[in-house]
């Protein structure tokens, strides 16, 4: 990106979509998080984030792990190192927009 | 939620960051089990690592590992119930358990060798083999 475009161009078209970027969110503040806590902290159902997880892991964003807790099977979600430093410049991206928003500031 | 509603159309980034900050918060206040674990286990260290060394006749040494055996049981278990592991959880508790190792094989080698039934070691012991879990549990309520 050259040091005259407009800072949108610095986001992620994955990452852009609300629910994705919700779910990047959340998980970007844990090492794993399981599934259906993250279907209740995003406020979704089952289906809506198996299919935004199968589009996030396709990019290689997100990392899905099946294991069993006793007889219980569980799944568990993760930010792979690609997927955290695309969310990063996702973040830096959407404060450049926010700055440049704002009057007295300037974009970097 | 106010730009969840609009499925999957474009958001305005003030409202977005904002809203990565309130989830963030609340993925950041469901690992905070962490912190009650490391205590916990604290606790369960600093009472058990005298026994070991106070303690004398088989069938204390067979009650304190049974013990230590059930304990360990019952606190993975709750580990493995939780939901979340915070970030950097997992490169924290190895540091928290080589400490622990590190000073636990200190006060075990020194104290069968040199203090047996020496409470003016083992029980210093115990508290210093427990500091890097209060350390850690400190740190997490920091956090």
């Amino acid at each position: 990106m050259s040091a005259q475009a407009h800072p949108r161009h610095g986001l992620d078209e994955v990452i852009h979509a609300p629910v994705r970027f919700s779910i990047m969110a959340a998980l970007a503040m844990a090492d794993k998080a399981e599934f259906s806590f993250v279907r209740d902290t995003v406020e979704v159902s089952d289906s809506v984030l198996s299919r935004q997880v199968s589009t996030l892991e396709s990019a290689g964003y997100v990392k899905v792990t099946k294991g069993y807790v006793g007889k219980r099977p569980r799944t568990w979600l993760s930010l792979t190192r690609d997927g955290r430093g695309a969310f990063t410049a996702h973040v830096s991206a959407l404060q450049a927009i926010t700055a440049a928003a704002v009057p007295g500031q300037t974009q970097g | 939620m106010d730009h969840l509603q609009h499925g999957q159309r474009e958001m305005d980034p003030q409202a977005a960051l904002a809203h990565a900050d309130r989830l963030g918060r609340r993925v950041t206040d469901r690992s905070r089990w962490y912190g009650r674990f490391l205590a916990v286990f604290g606790v369960a260290v600093m009472v058990i690592t005298p026994l070991w060394g106070l303690l004398t006749g088989g069938t204390a040494a067979v009650v304190v590992n049974i013990a230590w055996v059930v304990f360990i049981i019952v606190i993975s278990g709750y580990a493995r119930r939780q939901p979340v592991a915070g970030r950097g959880m997992g490169r924290r508790y190895v540091l928290v358990i080589g400490a622990w190792a590190a000073i636990y094989a200190v006060v075990l080698g020194c104290g069968f060798a040199l203090f047996p039934h020496n409470p003016a070691w083992w029980i210093p012991g115990g508290v210093a083999a427990a500091a890097p879990f209060y350390l850690g549990a400190y740190r997490e309520h920091r956090r």
